[in-house]
């Protein structure tokens, strides 16, 4: 590892790498669209997501780049941090903050931001949050506040969202948005507006050894007021229809992926996005087949955060003699190397039940771990501390008593 | 004349092929198999200095063994081994030279995690009859996870006064290793972003 990412490491974990979590991706793929004005249109894409994870502090960063030939071309981003100054507790804060922007051909050049507090209130396994952020946009000043309730079951996820931003918007009517239909002279020049957007949502996830799912959907409820509306630049379309004050918008999307090796995965993700009335982006419905590139290793396997299938177990059979059990499916080698084995692997045998076992002599005290699936790369089990060894590599670290 | 002299060369050969063989026998096995010679030479010698110590051979030949494994270069591996003979002797010396293997082992680990050299001999003095191997591990992980070190420190100071068993220091590795090991809540999701569209062919620019 170079000494510039160790050092931000350290930074972000006070001291404990094999506490940070380094996830990235990169999706490329071809898809097609349904959009207002257009119709069916194809693109090809590529959406690069990193996120960086410590214990008090988690940066995400994604982008989403979609061509669409000689119609043109945008892309838009979107940069998150959260800073926990608090350690683990039942009620924790969060600051955190938003960026997104989008820009190119076709696109408003916009940008987005807000900031705020969040209160946790968690407990293993699942919580409950209240936040409140300020913000702005090319239109102004926004508020937001909203609550969620989580979940985790083992490989599965589930986050219920309800959201409510306001703006207060000084409208222009001098210069109007229509522009072919000229306004009466009696009418005020300037008028402030209010624009109340409430979303609701869910997300339900399941993380697979080698297959990923996901779901998720919601509502936003009083859009916008769509003769308000500025026109998207180039084409003098809206979000809304003239005439309605307000309407409901419903969204879905539902991914799959299947990764072929540990670092490749094909995906599928089918769905219907909503507009953004702070980018003046559309809504539609889109398919898109991509080929998704893990730069390095897939988090819930590299340190495992929460109880899964396939966490080590360990018990005492005899003075000596420590049995060492993985359950596991959809696999036809496990080997396992420690201090124990001189560093040597040592394969676990099935036992019919779905688990894989070995019984192994292995005096009391502290000891370090690897285990190795199908021939695969040495990895952390699930179920041990993760530790980063005097090499440089991550060891699963557990202690064994002598009853 | 000569048969003194040849008496002395058979002398001296003898001696030769004696210190060799033992020397030989002195070299670990797994040692000669796994390590390559520029590295065994190095590794030998921080051994060999450690028995004569009177320190455990076995945990070095174990590092580099694992340094090996994991493919680390010579630097790496020799300056681990080094290290951690460095840490079995300063754990020796804080908690006493009646202390097992397990116990330097285990003492070396806390030593590596941050824990001090008195606090070693104050949990020494805690158990002067019982076994470190297991709070001093529970020490060392606890330190490692990143618990704080004065709350690990008097966790397990307490629990050693108490002449609590290997069973509850486990306990209490669990019970402050997971507050720290909490995951962080999980990110706000958002609806997906607003597709990035293009513009309708004719339009103005």
């Amino acid at each position: 590892m170079r000494r510039g990412p160790l050092v931000l490491m350290l930074a972000l974990t006070g001291g404990r790498p094999a506490a940070a979590q380094l996830a990235g991706r990169v999706d490329v793929g071809l898809g097609g669209a349904s959009l207002p004005g257009h119709g069916q249109v194809s693109h090809w894409s590529v959406a690069p997501a990193l996120r960086l994870e410590g214990m008090r502090l988690r940066l995400g960063l994604s982008a989403d780049y979609r061509d669409f030939g000689r119609l043109g071309q945008g892309a838009t981003g979107s940069t998150t941090a959260s800073w926990f100054p608090t350690g683990p507790r039942a009620l924790r804060l969060e600051l955190a903050g938003a960026l997104r922007a989008q820009g190119g051909r076709g696109l408003a050049d916009r940008a987005a931001g807000e900031a705020g507090p969040r209160l946790h209130l968690a407990r293993a396994g699942r919580g409950f949050w209240l936040g409140g952020f300020a913000g702005a946009d090319a239109e102004g000043p926004t508020f937001h506040w909203e609550a969620a309730w989580w979940r985790r079951w083992g490989a599965f996820s589930l986050q219920l969202l309800g959201r409510q931003s306001s703006q207060s918007v000084t409208v222009s009517l001098s210069n109007p948005i229509d522009t072919l239909t000229p306004l009466p002279d009696t009418l005020p020049q300037r008028r402030k507006e209010s624009r109340i957007l409430t979303s609701l949502g869910g997300w339900l996830s399941w993380q697979g050894r080698r297959l990923e799912l996901r779901a998720a959907g919601g509502v936003r409820l009083g859009l916008v007021e769509p003769g308000l509306i500025p026109p998207i630049p180039g084409d003098g379309t809206r979000l809304g229809t003239a005439g309605q004050r307000s309407r409901s918008e419903g969204w879905w999307q539902a991914e799959a992926a299947y990764w072929i090796t540990d670092r490749v995965a094909i995906a599928s993700t089918v769905g219907r996005e909503p507009g953004d009335a702070s980018l003046l982006t559309p809504g539609g419905v889109f398919l898109r087949m991509s080929l998704r590139a893990a730069l390095g290793r897939r988090p819930s396997e590299a340190v495992p955060l929460v109880p899964v299938r396939g966490a080590l177990v360990v018990t005492r059979v005899n003075a000596r003699t420590i049995e060492f059990a993985l359950p596991l499916d959809g696999v036809t080698r496990v080997e396992l190397m420690g201090d124990f084995t001189d560093w040597r692997p040592v394969q676990l045998e099935a036992d019919g039940r779905g688990s894989w076992r070995v019984r192994l002599p292995v005096e009391p005290g502290l000891h370090r771990v690897n285990v190795r699936y199908d021939g695969g790369e040495w990895r952390v089990p699930a179920g041990t501390r993760a530790v980063r060894d005097e090499f440089g590599e991550l060891s699963g670290e557990l202690v064994i008593g002598s009853g | 004349m000569r048969r003194p002299r040849l008496r002395i060369l058979l002398a001296l050969g003898l001696a030769t092929l004696t210190t060799g063989a033992s020397r030989l026998a002195a070299q670990d096995a797994r040692l000669v198999a796994r390590l390559r010679p520029e590295i065994r030479v190095a590794v030998d010698h921080l051994v060999d200095s450690a028995r004569a110590a009177g320190l455990p051979s076995e945990p070095l030949v174990r590092k580099a063994l694992e340094g090996e494994s994991k493919g680390a270069d010579s630097g790496r591996i020799v300056a681990a081994v080094r290290t951690l003979a460095r840490l079995l002797g300063d754990a020796r010396r804080s908690i006493g030279p009646g202390a097992s293997e397990a116990d330097l082992v285990a003492g070396a680990a806390a030593l590596r995690a941050g824990a001090t050299s008195a606090r070693l001999a104050a949990l020494a003095a805690l158990r002067p009859r019982e076994s470190l191997t297991v709070p001093l591990s529970v020490l060392a992980d606890l330190l490692t996870a990143g618990v704080e070190p004065e709350r690990a420190w008097s966790n397990v100071r307490d629990m050693a006064s108490r002449a609590a068993s290997d069973a509850a220091f486990l306990a209490l590795r669990e019970r402050l290793a997971d507050e720290v090991h909490a995951p962080l809540p999980p990110p706000a999701e958002r609806p997906p972003a607003g597709l990035p569209r293009p513009a309708p062919t004719g339009s103005p620019r």
